[in-house]
C-alpha cells in the first residue's frame, strides 16, 4: 500500500479538491494507496513513510519524498503531464 | 433572481483597478455595505491574498477566487468582478509567480463546508476555457447572475 499527502496552504479547501482527482486517477490505474490530507506545516509530522507528496502550496522544505505540485488539479492546465508525474512515481 | 447565493449589487462589471488590493475594496464594499459581511472583510481578504494568493492559471486568462474566513461573513454569496485590463494576482501555492486575471469570483461564505464545495464546483467549472472567456466578456448584471446560476450557485443551493 502506497502513502499519499495531499498539502495545501491554509484551510483544507484546494487540497480536497486536489486529493478527489488524485484518488480518481490511482482508482483508474488500480494502484492501491492511501491517500490523506494535511496542511503543509503538517508535512514534517506526518511525511514520514510517504511516497508522495501533491502539495497545492509551495513547500521549500526537503522531506526526502518526491513532490509535485497540485496546481493543475485546480486550473486544469498541465493536468496529463502531472497525472504521468503521478503515475511514474507510484508505479 | 431567486438564488440566494447571488446578489446584483456583487456583479461588478467591466471594472479598472490597477492592484490587487483595489480589486478586492472594490469587490467588498457591497458585501459590507449589504451587511453580507463584517466592515473589516476587505482587510481579511487582503490578509488571506498576502498570505496564500488566490490567482489560478486557467486559460485563456487567470481566475481568482478571492475569500477568508469565514467568521468574517454574515450572509453566504459569490459575487463577480471582471477587469477591463487584467490586473497581476499571485499564483496559488507559488511563492514568486504572478498570473493576468480577468474574472474575479468572490466566495463570501459563512461556513467552512460551503466554502469546500463553492470551491469544488468553481474549479471544475474554471478548467473549462469557454466559460471562463464566457464569464470574462459578460456585459450585462442579469446575463451574469443568470450564468453563475446556471453553472455554479444552482448546484451548491441544490444540496
Amino acid at each position: 500500500m502506497k502513502k499519499v499527502l495531499v498539502a495545501c496552504g491554509g484551510a483544507v479547501a484546494t487540497s480536497t479538491v486536489a486529493a478527489n482527482k488524485v484518488k480518481a486517477i490511482l482508482k483508474e490505474n488500480n494502484i492501491q494507496a492511501d491517500v490523506s490530507q494535511c496542511r503543509v506545516s503538517e508535512l514534517g509530522s506526518k511525511s514520514q513513510g510517504a511516497d508522495l507528496i501533491i502539495s497545492t502550496a509551495k513547500v521549500d522544505r526537503d522531506y526526502g519524498v518526491p513532490v509535485v505540485h497540485g496546481l493543475p488539479f485546480i486550473s486544469g492546465v498541465g493536468l496529463d503531464k502531472t497525472k504521468q508525474e503521478i503515475l511514474d512515481i507510484l508505479k | 433572481m431567486s438564488n440566494a447565493l447571488l446578489d446584483r449589487d456583487l456583479i461588478l462589471l467591466n471594472q479598472t483597478c490597477q492592484t490587487v488590493e483595489e480589486v478586492l475594496e472594490t469587490i467588498a464594499a457591497p458585501m459590507q455595505a449589504k451587511q453580507f459581511a463584517k466592515e473589516t472583510y476587505a482587510d481579511g481578504l487582503k490578509e488571506r491574498e498576502q498570505s496564500f494568493a488566490t490567482g489560478i492559471p486557467t486559460e485563456p486568462f487567470g481566475v481568482a477566487i478571492p475569500h477568508t474566513d469565514a467568521s468574517y461573513v454574515l450572509e453566504s454569496k459569490i459575487g463577480l468582478l471582471t477587469l477591463k485590463e487584467p490586473v497581476s494576482f499571485g499564483v496559488m501555492g507559488a511563492e514568486n509567480d504572478q498570473v493576468d486575471v480577468k474574472v474575479v469570483l468572490l466566495l463570501g461564505l459563512a461556513d467552512g463546508s460551503a466554502h469546500l464545495k463553492a470551491l469544488q464546483t468553481i474549479v471544475e467549472r474554471i478548467q473549462d476555457a469557454h466559460f471562463v472567456k464566457k464569464l470574462a466578456s459578460v456585459q450585462e448584471k442579469n446575463e451574469a447572475l443568470a450564468l453563475l446560476d446556471a453553472s455554479i450557485t444552482k448546484q451548491l443551493e441544490g444540496e
